[in-house]
C-alpha cells in the first residue's frame, strides 16, 4: 500500500488515497491528522465524557485504535470551557495521545448520534427535543444541570471545540429528523446548516491544528442533498460528513442518501458518515464511498452483555452461554479472547463474561475491549479487501457470515446492486 | 491416626520461612510465603477480596500491567447458585498448570488465590449456620452450604490455598456459649476436612481459628498441633487478635487474617499482632468514594495532621493537572492527574474507579514494603507510632456517589439498610434519566429491563 493514487492536502490534514475498488466506489486511504495517520474506512468508538466505558487509554490504544470521538455537550457541561482551556484540551485532560474527532454540541441536544433502536431515540426526542429550539441565532435549550436556559450558537460550538483542542471538529447544524414530512422545514434546515457553516468557518480559530468538516444536510429529499453538497463544497473545509441519517429512516433510504452524496464530493477530501452504525450499515456504506463511521452501539451494548462476532451479535446473559467456555469468538485475536500462551492473552470464556455481565463493572470493561477491537478489525479487513481490490467478495462473504442461514437484507442488496456488488452471488 | 491417612503437602509445593520475629512470642513478624508456580510473597502482605472473581473495577490485563498485588481471595458464595454442583465453574476444563478456579476467573500468574466460602465482608445471613452447614449469600439469596461440600468444591476448583470452614458467627452481638459452640463446630468441621484424602494436594489447607482464646480451644489447638500438623499449611482468623493469643502455639505457620480493618491505623494493629496475611477490602472501599489515599509508612517523626486521604469530589482539584499524590509512581499519577479524576468522578465514568484502585493499590504497596524495611531495620515500633501521630485517625469521609451498589450484594436481614443508591437525577424526565444511567455507571436493574426492549427490537441476538 505505498503506492498513492491522489493527495488532498488542508492546513491541518492530508487525504491519500491509496486504492479504489474497481467494482464499487469503496475506497483505502490514510488520513493524515495532527495526532499521527489513521487508516481509512474507519470506525471511530465513542467515549462521550473523555473515556470509553472504564477502560484506560492504553486499554483502547491496544484496540488499535488511533482516532475516537468526545462529545462536545457532555465536555461543555463537564468539565466545562474554563477547565479545558486551563488544563490545555481534551488530549491532557484525559491522558490521550492519538486522535480526536468531536460533533458540534447541537446534534446530541436533538438526538443521540447513533441509529439507535427507536426506543432510545424516542425517548431522547421527546425529552430533549421539548428543551430544545432552533432559531436563527442558534439552538435554545434547558440545561440539564439547572433548568436555566442556554443558547448553542455556531461560534459557541466552535469556540468550544477549539478548547477541547479536538483534531477534528465538526460545523453547527441544523438537524431535523429525515423522516420529517415537512418539505419547508427540511429545506430551510438545509439552507440554515450552510449559513452557519459559514459562522463556523468565520469563527473558527484554530484553522491550522484543527480540521472542520462540513454537515450535508437535507433529509431524504436528493435534490436538497444534491443542492446542500454544491454549496459546502464550495466553502472547501478539510473533510465532509454526511449528517441527519440514523434518525430513523428507512436503511433504503439512508444508502440513497449516501449515495448521491459521495457522488458529489471531491474525491480527494475524507467523507464521514455521522452515526452510523451497525456493521451491516458500514459494509454497505464503505461501497458506496463513505470513508468514516461512528457509533455509541459497539460499546454501549457491551454492558448489555452483548458481543459483537464474526456470526452475529450474542446475548452472552443469556442461560446458554453460562457453560460456554469457549472465547467470546474463536479466533479473536483481541486480548480478552486471545489464549493465555498468545501475548499475555486473559483467555476469558463466555462463561465467565456471562458470570460478570450486569454484576461487575469488569464484565463490561472485558466486553468493551472485544467490540472495540472487533469493530476496528471489521475495518482492517475492509481496507485489506479494498486494496487488494476484493471488496465485493468480502462484502459477500460479511453477509454470509454475520446473518447465519440467512439472505442478507434487502436493503443491503438493493443498494450493493446499485454499486455493482450482488450480495446473492455465491462466489 | 490422621498422620497415615493423610499425607502432607509435599514440601516444594508450599513453604513458609519466618525470616524475622521472635518465635517464642507473639507479635510482629516477617516471613516469607512461596507456593509452586507463583511468585514468593513477602510478609506481611495485603490480600485482594474479590466480587464475583475479580478485583472490582480492574480488568485482568490491568492487574498484570499495572498493579504488584500478589494474592487475591475468592469467595465460593459468588459462583454457585441453587446446587453446588451444577454450577458452571465446576465444568471448567481447565489447562494444566492451572486450576479450574483460575482459568474460570483469568487470574493472572502473578496472584495468589485463596478460596473461602464467604465474601469479605460477609453479608449478615438470616439463618444460621447448622452443625453441617454454613449460611451463605448468592446472587439469587440466601441459603445453606453444606460444609462437605464447601470441601470439595475446594477441592475440585484447586486454589492455591483453601480456608478450611469455620462457624463464623456474622451478628455483632455473640453470647459466650454461641462462641464457644463456634469453636466446636470448626474443630469439629476441621477434623473431617482432614480425615478426607485430598485429591488436590495442590491446594494448601489453611485452619481456621474461630475468634476465641486459645486456652477455650486448646482441645482443637492441641489437634492442630500434634495430629495434623503437616497436613494444615496455614491458619485463618476472624479476628486480629487470635494471632497474638496463639503464644508459642504453631507459630511456624503463616496466619491470613480474614478481616476488615478500615484504615491504615487498623490494619498496622493487625500487623503487629502477628498477622503475615491480611484481606484489606477497605481498598475498594476507599476507590469506590472517590478518594486517593495519600499516607507512608515511613513518615517524619515530627508529621502532624496528615490526611489519610484526598477526596477528588472535591472542585479544588476542577484543574489541578498535578498527580493524585506527588512522588508516587502508580500508572494513575504518573499518566493522569486530579483534573481528570474529579471529571470522571463528576460525569459519573468507570474509569474514575478503575484509575482510583491502580493508585490506591500501589499506596498500598508501598504501605506493606515499607513496614517490611523497618522490621528488618527494627525500628517498627517507633514509626508506628509516628504514623499515628502525623496522620488523622480516620480515611476522609466521602462527599460523592459511588458505583450503585449490586443487588445482591446489599440484602440485609430486617431490611433496615439505609438506601444505599440515593436518586441523583430528577430534573429531566424519567426517560432522559434512564438516558443517562444508561451512558454511564455500573449496571442497575433498569438496564436489565432496557436490553430486554433492546431484544424484543431484534438488535440484541441475531444467531437462532
Ligand atoms: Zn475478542
Ligand atoms: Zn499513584
Amino acid at each position: 500500500m505505498s503506492e498513492t493514487l491522489g493527495t488532498g492536502k488542508s492546513a491541518a490534514l492530508t487525504y491519500e488515497l491509496k486504492a479504489r475498488c474497481s467494482t464499487s466506489k469503496a475506497r483505502a486511504s490514510t488520513l493524515h491528522l495532527p495526532h499521527g495517520p489513521v487508516e481509512l474506512p474507519i470506525f471511530m468508538p465513542v467515549a462521550t465524557q473523555a473515556s470509553l466505558k472504564g477502560l484506560t487509554p492504553e486499554q483502547l490504544e491496544n484496540t488499535s485504535c488511533r482516532l475516537c470521538l468526545n462529545n462536545t455537550y457532555h465536555l461543555g457541561l463537564k468539565p466545562g470551557q474554563e477547565v479545558l482551556d486551563a488544563i490545555g484540551g481534551a488530549h491532557k485532560l484525559q491522558g490521550w495521545h492519538h486522535n480526536i474527532l468531536t460533533d458540534s454540541g447541537g446534534l446530541v441536544l436533538l438526538i443521540n448520534s447513533c441509529n439507535t433502536p427507536d426506543f432510545f431515540r424516542s425517548f431522547q426526542m421527546v425529552s430533549l427535543l421539548k428543551l430544545a429550539k432552533i432559531t436563527e441565532e442558534g439552538v435554545r435549550f434547558l440545561s440539564p444541570h439547572d433548568g436555566s436556559p442556554m443558547l448553542l450558537t455556531p461560534e459557541h460550538s466552535i469556540s468550544l471545540q477549539n478548547s477541547i483542542g479536538s483534531d477534528i471538529i465538526m460545523q453547527l447544524d441544523d438537524v431535523i429528523q429525515t423522516t420529517s414530512p415537512d418539505a419547508a422545514r427540511m429545506r430551510e434546515a438545509m439552507y440554515r446548516s450552510v449559513r452557519w457553516l459559514d459562522r463556523c468557518i468565520a469563527a473558527h480559530a484554530k484553522p491550522e491544528t484543527q480540521n472542520m468538516f462540513c454537515i450535508i444536510q437535507g433529509g431524504l429529499d436528493l435534490d436538497m442533498r444534491r443542492d446542500c453538497c454544491i454549496e459546502m463544497v464550495k466553502r472547501d473545509t478539510p473533510g465532509i460528513a454526511i449528517g441527519g441519517l440514523s434518525g430513523g429512516e428507512a436503511k433504503a433510504d439512508f444508502c440513497r442518501v449516501v449515495d448521491t452524496c459521495t457522488g458529489l464530493l471531491p474525491e480527494l477530501k475524507p467523507r464521514y458518515v455521522m452515526g452510523i452504525g451497525y456493521p451491516e450499515d458500514i459494509v454497505v456504506a464503505v461501497a458506496l464511498g463513505a470513508d468514516m463511521f461512528d457509533c455509541v452501539w459497539p460499546t454501549r451494548t457491551a454492558r448489555f452483555g452483548n458481543a459483537i462476532t464474526k456470526h452475529g451479535v450474542l446475548n452472552l446473559k443469556h442461560a446458554r452461554y453460562a457453560q460456554d467456555f469457549g472465547p467470546v469468538e474463536e479466533g479473536c485475536e483481541c486480548i480478552i479472547c486471545r489464549p493465555n500462551d498468545e501475548n499475555d492473552g486473559l483467555a476469558v470464556s463466555r462463561a465467565y463474561i456471562h458470570h460478570l455481565a450486569a454484576k461487575e463493572t469488569v464484565g463490561a470493561h472485558l466486553l468493551t475491549m472485544h467490540n472495540v477491537h472487533w469493530m476496528l478489525d471489521l475495518m482492517r479487513r475492509a481496507r485489506t479487501a479494498i486494496s487488494e481490490d476484493r471488496y465485493p467478495a468480502f462484502a459477500r462473504q460479511f453477509f454470509r457470515d454475520y446473518f447465519p442461514g440467512k439472505e442478507p437484507p434487502e436493503w443491503a442488496v438493493d443498494a450493493m446492486k446499485g454499486v455493482g456488488i450482488d450480495l446473492r452471488n455465491s462466489t | 491416626m490422621a498422620t497415615e491417612r493423610a499425607p502432607s503437602l509435599p514440601p516444594e509445593m508450599f513453604s513458609f520461612v519466618l525470616r524475622h520475629g521472635d518465635y517464642s512470642k507473639a507479635g510482629l513478624r516477617l516471613g516469607q510465603l512461596t507456593v509452586q508456580g507463583r511468585s514468593a510473597i513477602s510478609t506481611p502482605s495485603l490480600v485482594i477480596p474479590t466480587s464475583r472473581g475479580v478485583i472490582p473495577h480492574i480488568t485482568q490485563d490491568t492487574v498484570s500491567k499495572l498493579t504488584r498485588l500478589s494474592a487475591v481471595y475468592v469467595a465460593l458464595e459468588d459462583f454457585i447458585e441453587r446446587s453446588p454442583s451444577k454450577s458452571p465453574i465446576f465444568r471448567q476444563n481447565p489447562s494444566p498448570p492451572n486450576s479450574k478456579l483460575r482459568d474460570f476467573i483469568a487470574l493472572p500468574d502473578q496472584c495468589l488465590s485463596i478460596l473461602g466460602p464467604r465474601r469479605i465482608p460477609a453479608i449478615e445471613t438470616p439463618n444460621q449456620n447448622s452443625n453441617s452447614s454454613i449460611a451463605i449469600c448468592t446472587s439469587v439469596g440466601f441459603q445453606l452450604l453444606n460444609v462437605d461440600d464447601y470441601v470439595q468444591s475446594a477441592q475440585d476448583l484447586g486454589p492455591d490455598i483453601t480456608i478450611g470452614p469455620a462457624d463464623i458467627v456474622t451478628t455483632k452481638q455473640v453470647s459466650q456459649k454461641r462462641m464457644e459452640k463456634s469453636a466446636d463446630r470448626t474443630h469439629a468441621w476441621t477434623r473431617d476436612t482432614l480425615a478426607v484424602e485430598p485429591e488436590n494436594k495442590e491446594s494448601a489447607l489453611f485452619a481456621s481459628l474461630p475468634p476465641l482464646e486459645p486456652q477455650r480451644q486448646s482441645f482443637y489447638l492441641s489437634d492442630l498441633t500434634e495430629e495434623y500438623k503437616g497436613q494444615v499449611a496455614g491458619l485463618s482468623t476472624y479476628s486480629a487478635e487470635t494471632a497474638a493469643s496463639l503464644q508459642n502455639t504453631l507459630e511456624d505457620l503463616p496466619r491470613l487474617c480474614l478481616n476488615n480493618p478500615i484504615n491504615p491505623h487498623e490494619l498496622l494493629r493487625v500487623i503487629a499482632l502477628g498477622n503475615d496475611l491480611v484481606t484489606t477490602p477497605f481498598v475498594t472501599e476507599t476507590s469506590e468514594n472517590g478518594i486517593a489515599m495519600d499516607f507512608r509508612f515511613a513518615v517524619s517523626y515530627e508529621a502532624r495532621n496528615q490526611k489519610l486521604g484526598i477526596d477528588l469530589w472535591d472542585n479544588a482539584h476542577a484543574t489541578d493537572v498535578s498527580p493524585l499524590v506527588k512522588g508516587c509512581g502508580c500508572y494513575t499519577c504518573t499518566k493522569h492527574h486530579r483534573a481528570y479524576l474529579h471529571h470522571l468522578l463528576s460525569a459519573k465514568e468507570m474509569l474514575a474507579w478503575t484509575l482510583l484502585q491502580i493508585h490506591n493499590f500501589s499506596i498500598m504497596e508501598d504501605f506493606f514494603e515499607a513496614i517490611r524495611e523497618s522490621v528488618r531495620k527494627g525500628t517498627f515500633e517507633e514509626q508506628s507510632k509516628a504514623f499515628a501521630r502525623a496522620y488523622d485517625p480516620e480515611m476522609p469521609r466521602p462527599t460523592g456517589e459511588g458505583p450503585r451498589i449490586r443487588g445482591y450484594q446489599m440484602k440485609s436481614v430486617g431490611g433496615g439498610e439505609p438506601k444505599k443508591n440515593r436518586k441523583v437525577y430528577g430534573r429531566l424526565d424519567e426517560q432522559a434519566r434512564k438516558l443517562e444511567e444508561a451512558e454511564s455507571g455500573i449496571a442497575t436493574p433498569e438496564e436489565d429491563v432496557n436490553a430486554k426492549d433492546i431484544e424484543k427490537l431484534g438488535l440484541g441476538e441475531v444467531q437462532n
